[in-house]
């Protein structure tokens, strides 16, 4: 039952009694499916050297901002239309670990282009 | 008779990159803002310090990349030598400019000067050098001959070159091009760059488009 904790007792250091485990809740957010997934893969495997309890990426919806125009800058012509659109996706990774090591692992990988939002849910 | 779309916006996802890559959500608005202040800074630098009758500056293109708290400004120029200030101080004051015009939160700058190889080989370097010989009133026949001849020292496989207004300060305007090997504009793994750029005669503004096809993928 002590096995479901990811801090195990094991490791006996002075500052280990006041790190306690809280629940942290990464969102990463990116217009580029690679570099998310990348980023993703690169969290993830950072979490799980350090042998943390992780919830794998969930992958939220993809949101789309479309836009669509006429091509033509007057009214004449057969109709033409412009479908632009923006796609977001989203991922969500779940964490159990002290704030300190989550900083760590964020500080590495950070590629242009993907937002990364931690929040922290005290359990 | 068609119209053609801009050549960089239809490779955008395959052999072309976005010059601008970041991601916001809320303040993507002001986001958006700074990058276009950003790069009039630069533009307005280069053209107030560097730019005389016999140089035009030479930057090809400026990219904008966004981390958290960093913001990465790489500056492609084909002639590093004009913006590096003589007694090695480097971009420092053009840094400053470009740091005053950011709202000074807490994020870092750091901007990089890549020189490019072959500086005619980019469109956009070729099209200033062509809006000045045609500013100091050169034939526009002439003109768009030795650039393509300049282009041609690269290893370049076309190139199109278009030129629209009074030509030659002429009443009546037209539009002239030539072209020089071949410019696939409809395949979209052929990599072409492209670059349009406005003289500024005293008889008006002269357009100026330049498609040079590097390779394919």
């Amino acid at each position: 039952m002590a096995a479901a904790l990811p801090m195990k007792p094991g490791k006996v250091g002075v500052e280990e009694a006041a790190e306690t485990v809280h629940r942290i809740r990464i969102t990463l957010s990116s217009k580029n499916v690679k570099n998310l997934e990348k980023v993703c893969a690169d969290l993830i495997k950072g979490a799980k050297d350090k042998r943390l309890k992780v919830k794998g990426p969930v992958r939220m919806p993809t949101k789309v901002m479309r836009i669509t125009t006429r091509k033509s800058p007057c009214g004449e012509g057969t109709n033409t239309w412009d479908g632009f659109e923006l796609r977001v996706h989203k991922r969500v990774i779940d964490l159990h670990s002290p704030s300190e090591v989550v900083k760590q692992i964020t500080s590495i990988t950070i590629e242009p282009g993907v937002e990364v939002e931690v929040t922290i849910a005290d359990v | 008779m068609g119209q053609k779309i801009n050549p960089l916006g239809f490779r955008l996802g395959i052999t072309q990159n976005h010059r601008s890559y970041w991601f916001a959500n809320k303040k993507y608005s002001k986001v958006f803002e700074e990058d276009k202040k950003i790069r009039d800074c630069i533009e307005l630098y280069v053209q107030k310090h560097i730019k005389n009758s016999s140089n035009y500056g030479g930057i090809a293109r400026v990219e904008i990349k966004r981390k958290t708290d960093l913001i990465q400004v790489e500056i492609y120029t084909g002639f590093p030598a004009l913006l590096v200030e003589s007694r090695g101080q480097g971009i420092e004051q053009l840094k400053l400019n470009v740091q005053n015009i950011l709202s000074s939160e807490d994020r870092r700058l750091r901007m990089t000067l890549i020189e490019i190889a072959k500086p005619y080989g980019e469109p956009k370097i070729l099209a200033k050098k062509i809006a000045l010989k045609l500013e100091s009133r050169v034939a526009f026949r002439r003109t768009m001959k030795k650039a393509i001849e300049l282009a041609k020292k690269g290893n370049i496989k076309g190139i199109k070159i278009q030129i629209a207004g009074r030509l030659n300060g002429a009443e009546i305007a037209r539009v002239e091009w030539a072209r020089e090997g071949r410019v696939p504009l409809q395949t979209i793994r052929a990599r072409i760059n492209y670059c349009y750029y406005a003289a500024q005669t005293i008889y008006g503004v002269l357009g100026i488009k330049v498609w040079i096809f590097q390779d394919e993928e």
